[in-house]
């Protein structure tokens, strides 16, 4: 699958883990009714943010639960490999929302598994290098791409810093309902926005991770001091992944 | 997958001018199978439909994917799910394909839309049946229009939960 050992990464994840010791959720003390399961019938606003905790310590080498879910979930699997190109030139270029990334500690031959995905950055870099603004960050902290205004000129992909977004190639013959897509076009992970917005608060590869029995995956409302995500964060020591670019990520990891 | 129809439809067209065979090919759209052809009126009424449903999507559209809201009756995958027809196996026909809904007008009019080379074009849930995805998966590279064909066909008796627009 799409495994990477990126040693490169080990050396700003350990500059990220100094940096963001201190890490702080926006502290929201407001209270807000709990999502009822029915689509929603006003705009989102900036009273939910939403996040994710990764802890990496219960991230088993291996598995590719959530990967697989999130293919599913988002057809991502619907989509073939181009006629002529080899495996390994379709590995590297395939639409994919979370990658397995790997990481070794040459001083200790430690490997961390990892799965890295959009981290839903409040200074998102891909925003700011958007030529047609189709890049966009929703006020609930989604970063999204409005494929209705991408030209797909791939800036976006350059400026991620988490190479978090993946590129349509070919035409997409085999379409869902809830996730569209077409040739052109880039996109990435969308926190299941699809079912955020009929009021679910879960995503896919949350749930697989969790049916799999590792619950190494906590999403959630980060300005809710109360939900999972934000008890945990209170808890635990996590970092941002590259903190030295201040991004502010939605994403959060632990035991990096 | 288009192509298929289009070709089943000329196939049909040339049987039907030359052997004047008036047999409904399988796969055809069926007369009033419709939600829509149960019902009396659209999400509007019909001439304001007429005139403006494509700024009413297109206000949608902006709308959903902005703002998140999703309690609409504008939604593309609302068309869609009340406006496809069905076959004689209750099979959902393409929307976009020959004669189906939102193609007559436009071929007329001369109008070309990309909306489907995104939106499905019949009424999918999440997750087609798991062995049709084996044999997506199998032939995805050559993307058999059989296959998507039957592909479509067991993601609407397909098991996971159902998704419409609105
Ligand atoms: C390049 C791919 C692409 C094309 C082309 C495209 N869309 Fe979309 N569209 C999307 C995606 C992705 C979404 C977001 C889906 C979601 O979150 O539900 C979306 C969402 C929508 C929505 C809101 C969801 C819904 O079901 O109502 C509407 C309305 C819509 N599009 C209308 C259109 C119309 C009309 C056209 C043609 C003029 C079009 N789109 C062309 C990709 C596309
Ligand atoms: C709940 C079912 C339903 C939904 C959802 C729906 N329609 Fe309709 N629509 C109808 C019905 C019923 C008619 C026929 C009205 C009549 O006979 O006057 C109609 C008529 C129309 C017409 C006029 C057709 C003609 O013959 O002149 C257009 C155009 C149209 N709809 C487009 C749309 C679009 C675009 C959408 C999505 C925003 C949509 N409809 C959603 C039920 C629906
Ligand atoms: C009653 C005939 C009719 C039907 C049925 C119809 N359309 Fe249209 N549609 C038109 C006409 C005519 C135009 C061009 C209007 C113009 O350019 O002023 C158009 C334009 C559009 C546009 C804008 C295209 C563009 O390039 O801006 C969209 C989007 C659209 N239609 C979507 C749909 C969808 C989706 C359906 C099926 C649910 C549908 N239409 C069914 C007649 C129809």
């Amino acid at each position: 699958m799409s495994k990477q050992t990126d040693q490169g990464r080990r050396d700003f994840l350990s500059r990220a883990a100094t940096a963001a010791a201190a890490t702080t959720v926006a502290p929201g003390v407001f209270l807000h009714s709990v999502a009822d399961a029915a689509p929603r019938a006003e705009p989102v606003t900036s009273k939910v943010r939403w996040g994710m905790l990764i802890d990496t310590t219960k991230c088993a080498d291996g598995c590719t639960a959530c990967v697989e879910a999130c293919d599913v979930e988002n057809g991502l699997d619907l989509i073939g490999k181009p006629e002529g190109a080899s495996d390994a030139e379709w590995e590297r270029q395939r639409p994919r929302w979370i990658r397995e990334v790997k990481l070794k500690d040459n001083l200790t031959d430690r490997i961390t598994t990892m799965p890295m995905l959009c981290q839903h950055c409040e200074f998102p870099p891909c925003v700011d290098v958007c030529p047609t603004g189709a890049s966009f960050r929703r006020a609930d902290g989604l970063v999204l791409v409005d494929r209705h205004t991408c030209i797909g000129c791939r800036y976006c992909m350059m400026a991620c810093p988490y190479k978090a977004r993946s590129f349509i190639h070919e035409n997409v013959l085999l379409k869902s309902t809830a996730v569209p897509r077409g040739k052109g076009c880039v996109e990435s992970c969308t926190f299941c926005v699809h079912r955020l917005d009929q009021g679910e608060t879960t995503t896919a590869c949350q749930d697989a991770c969790s049916k799999d029995g590792h619950q190494a995956i906590i999403f959630g409302d980060l300005k809710d001091p109360n939900s999972a995500v934000s008890q945990a964060m209170s808890k635990y020591p996590t970092v941002e992944v590259r903190a030295d670019l201040k991004l502010n990520t939605g994403v959060r990891y632990t035991g990096l | 997958m288009i192509r298929n129809k289009v070709m089943r439809l000329f196939v049909g067209f040339a049987l039907g001018l030359f052997v004047s065979l008036g047999v409904a090919q399988a796969g055809e759209a069926i007369e009033g199978s419709a939600k829509a052809d149960k019902l009396e009126s659209c999400v509007r009424d019909t001439p304001f439909m007429r005139r403006n449903h494509f700024e009413l999507i297109e206000h949608q559209r902006d709308i959903t994917v902005h703002e998140g809201i999703r309690k609409t009756d504008s939604s593309i995958a609302g068309c869609i799910d009340c406006h496809v027809r069905r076959d004689a196996e209750g099979q959902p026909v393409p929307i976009n394909a020959p004669g189906e809904f939102c193609a007559t007008c436009h071929t007329r009019a001369a109008v070309t839309l990309d909306c489907f080379s995104c939106h499905a074009t019949v009424p999918t849930p999440i997750n087609p049946a798991p062995e049709l995805l084996e044999e997506v998966k199998a032939h995805a590279a050559g993307m058999d229009p059989e296959i998507i064909e039957k592909a479509h066909a067991g993601m609407e008796s397909g098991s996971a939960k159902q998704v419409t627009g609105n």
